[in-house]
Order: C-alpha cells, then sequence, then structure tokens
C-alpha cells in the first residue's frame, strides 16, 4: 500500500501527539503520586476510618489500626506528607484486614468446635 | 425435572447446617472429652485452679501463695460494701435470693422476659438503680470487690448454668465469640486454651478453658488488683492485637454464659489468685 506525502505527516503528527500524551501522562502521574496533596492523604485517613468502624460494628476491629490513624493525622499536622501517607496508606490495610478477617470469620469459626 | 432437584439440594443446602448444630449438652461432652484426651493424667475438676493443674512447680509456688491470699482484702471491703444500705434503706441483699449469700455460681442466667444474658455484675447495677443508686463502674475495684466477696460466699457450690430454649440464641453467640480469631495475631480464644492447651506462651502455661470461669473475680499479680472476668476478657483480645468490648457488653455477656456452660458440674472456686 502506498502512503502519500499527507498521509506520512498525518502518521507523524498522530504518533508524535500520542507519544507526548504518554510521556506528559507519565510525567503527571509521577507528580501526582510524589506529590500526593493533604486532602489525598485526609481521604485515605477517612477510608481507614470508616472501614475500622466497620470493623468495629463486626466486633473485630483491631488495636494497630486505631493507632495507625492517630499517627497518620499528627504527621499530617506536622507537615511531614510522606510519613502521613505511608502510615495513612498501611491504616487502610490494617482495617480492611480486620473485616475481611470478620467477614471470613462468620462461616470460619465452626470448624474449630470440637466434635 | 432438573429444577425440583435443583430446589430439593437447595433445600438440604440450607437446613444440614440446622441440623448439625450440637445442642448445648452435646457440646458440653465433646468439650470434656477433649480436654480429657488431651490430659489423661488430670482430673477434669482440678482444671478449676488453671494453668496450676498442668505445672506440679508452679502449683507448689501458688499454694504457697495462698496462705497469705492476695484477695482477701477485697473479700472484707466487699462484705462491707454489700452491707452498707442504700439512701432508702434497701441494700443488695435486698434483691437476690438467699439475701445474696452462696449464689454466685447461679450466675450468669438467661432472663427470659429480657431475652438476655444476665451476669452478677449486671444484676448488681441493677439493683442499685431499682433503689436509686447511681451504676458501679464494671472495670472499677468496687464491684470487683462485691464479687469477691460474692464468690467468697458461694464456694463450693457447683455449676449447673441452664440454657432454655430462649436462651439458645445467645448461647450460640457465646459459642462463636469463642471460636472466632480476632486481632491482628489472628487467633480465637479456642487458639490459646483449646488447640493450644497446655502448651507454652513464652514462660507461661496454657490453661484449659474448662474451668476458666470458676475462680473469677481473681487478683493477678500484673494487674496488682482483683479484677472480674470481662477485665480478663478484654486483656486477653488485646494481646492478639484485637480491640477489646465494653464489659458487660451483649457480646462479653454471652462468652461468659457459653464458657460457665462448659464448667457445668465444676465447682466454683473463687476468688483466686494468678500470675
Amino acid at each position: 500500500m502506498r502512503v502519500g506525502l499527507w498521509g506520512c505527516l498525518k502518521i507523524g503528527l498522530l504518533g508524535s501527539a500520542a507519544a507526548a500524551l504518554f510521556v506528559s501522562s507519565f510525567i503527571w502521574g509521577t507528580v501526582m503520586a510524589d506529590d500526593l496533596s493533604g486532602v489525598a492523604i485526609e481521604d485515605l485517613i477517612r477510608q481507614a476510618e470508616s472501614l475500622h468502624i466497620e470493623a468495629q460494628q463486626k466486633e473485630h476491629a483491631w488495636v494497630v489500626t486505631h493507632r495507625l490513624i492517630l499517627e497518620a493525622r499528627a504527621a499530617l499536622s506536622a507537615g511531614r506528607i510522606d510519613d502521613a501517607k505511608s502510615i495513612a496508606t498501611r491504616a487502610v490495610q490494617t482495617a480492611q484486614a480486620s473485616v475481611d478477617q470478620a467477614d471470613r470469620e462468620q462461616a470460619a469459626w465452626s470448624a474449630r468446635v470440637p466434635q | 425435572m432438573r429444577t425440583p432437584c435443583k430446589r430439593s439440594l437447595l433445600l438440604v443446602a440450607v437446613l444440614l447446617p440446622l441440623f448439625a448444630l450440637a445442642s448445648p449438652e452435646e457440646d458440653l461432652a465433646a468439650f470434656r472429652a477433649f480436654y480429657e484426651s488431651r490430659f489423661p493424667d488430670i482430673e477434669l475438676a482440678d482444671h478449676a485452679d488453671g494453668a496450676y493443674a498442668l505445672d506440679e512447680a508452679k502449683r507448689a509456688q501458688w499454694l504457697e501463695m495462698e496462705d497469705f491470699p492476695p484477695y482477701e482484702f477485697a473479700v472484707d471491703e466487699g462484705e462491707a460494701l454489700f452491707e452498707m444500705p442504700f439512701a432508702d434503706g434497701e441494700s443488695y441483699a435486698s434483691c437476690f435470693q438467699n439475701e445474696g449469700q452462696g449464689i454466685k455460681h447461679l450466675y450468669p442466667l438467661f432472663d427470659e422476659v429480657a431475652g438476655e444474658v444476665v451476669t452478677l455484675e449486671l444484676a448488681l447495677n441493677r439493683c442499685r438503680e431499682a433503689h436509686g443508686e447511681a451504676p458501679l463502674d464494671y472495670e472499677g475495684e468496687e464491684i470487683a470487690a462485691l464479687m469477691a466477696y460474692m464468690a467468697y460466699t458461694s464456694r463450693g457450690q457447683t455449676y449447673d448454668i441452664k440454657v432454655p430454649e430462649a436462651g439458645l440464641g445467645a448461647y450460640e453467640a457465646g459459642k462463636q465469640f469463642f471460636y472466632e480469631r480476632r486481632g491482628q495475631l489472628n487467633f480465637a480464644c479456642s487458639s490459646c486454651h483449646l488447640q493450644s492447651g497446655g502448651g507454652m506462651l513464652r514462660a507461661e502455661i496454657l490453661s484449659a478453658s474448662v474451668g476458666h470461669a470458676t475462680h473469677w473475680p481473681t487478683y493477678r499479680f500484673k494487674w496488682e488488683r482483683v479484677g472480674t472476668l470481662h477485665d480478663r476478657f478484654i486483656e486477653c483480645n488485646e494481646q492478639v492485637g484485637a480491640q477489646g468490648l465494653a464489659p458487660q457488653s451483649a457480646s462479653y455477656r454471652n462468652l461468659e454464659y457459653f464458657l460457665t456452660y462448659m464448667n457445668n458440674g465444676m465447682v466454683l472456686n473463687g476468688p483466686a489468685s494468678r500470675k
């Protein structure tokens, strides 16, 4: 198939645009990840709190989640953004694990009863 | 043809777990058989002494400590509190059968009117409220002292906790709590005291759950005070990384109901002392 000059130009332009878009989105994503704002961290903490409350309602809350939530808040207040992000992420993970434990144990406990 | 067949299978699948539920009597027999098999050289009744039934050297030390029992002060304080009249002139004795003497082994009981498990601590606070007094703090020293006195007057009584039809739900909830894994360490009560009962946790011997409810309240040397069974539930939960529940919450009362039912036939020997 023959491609004319105009065709070559179009392919080149489209390719450049796609490459630029790819590079810029990569850079933007990296910047966003590295420079997570206080608002985004606050959202993470709220997510951890919400899951922790769900675990409390199911009587399966973990001590560590409460401590991590407090630590994440303290780090955020002190402007230690990287620490706050890392601790809040761990808070979400432990809170989710406690909810998962509660759900799993609804059925799993009965296998431990002596017969 | 296929649909009715599927329906039948579904019905069986739904109903099978209901039929598979053991009765409290069957649970008790299996529970006791488990420990008799795990500890063939130990009389079941001896488990009322907890870990001291499992190790001769620790038992000897404990018996020496019992020469001057650290809970004696609490018994005396409890007696004084028990006899202190309320503002309306009545006292705790007016709320209980036999004027509150030698009745601890009757608790917890299932109150069919209220539809809930009533522990002796709860009954004491309800007595206070009925006579216009403020309830006591469930984690405070006063209620522990009252319980120590009431346990002391009940020593030697045999447990025979009843589970009426209406109480089956509470019993099953307590049983589920006992076998459910909790906390970051993912441990159930049964992980330590049934599955690993008799084993070591660092320097401590894990006691058997049969006999777990006979000796409360207890003076624990690490607490440096007399505490209630629910204080211990909270501590156990926190030791495995779970948040403890409120003392006298419905779930802890149900757990006490199940555990005490598992003590049926054993003798009340509280108050006691433990490391």
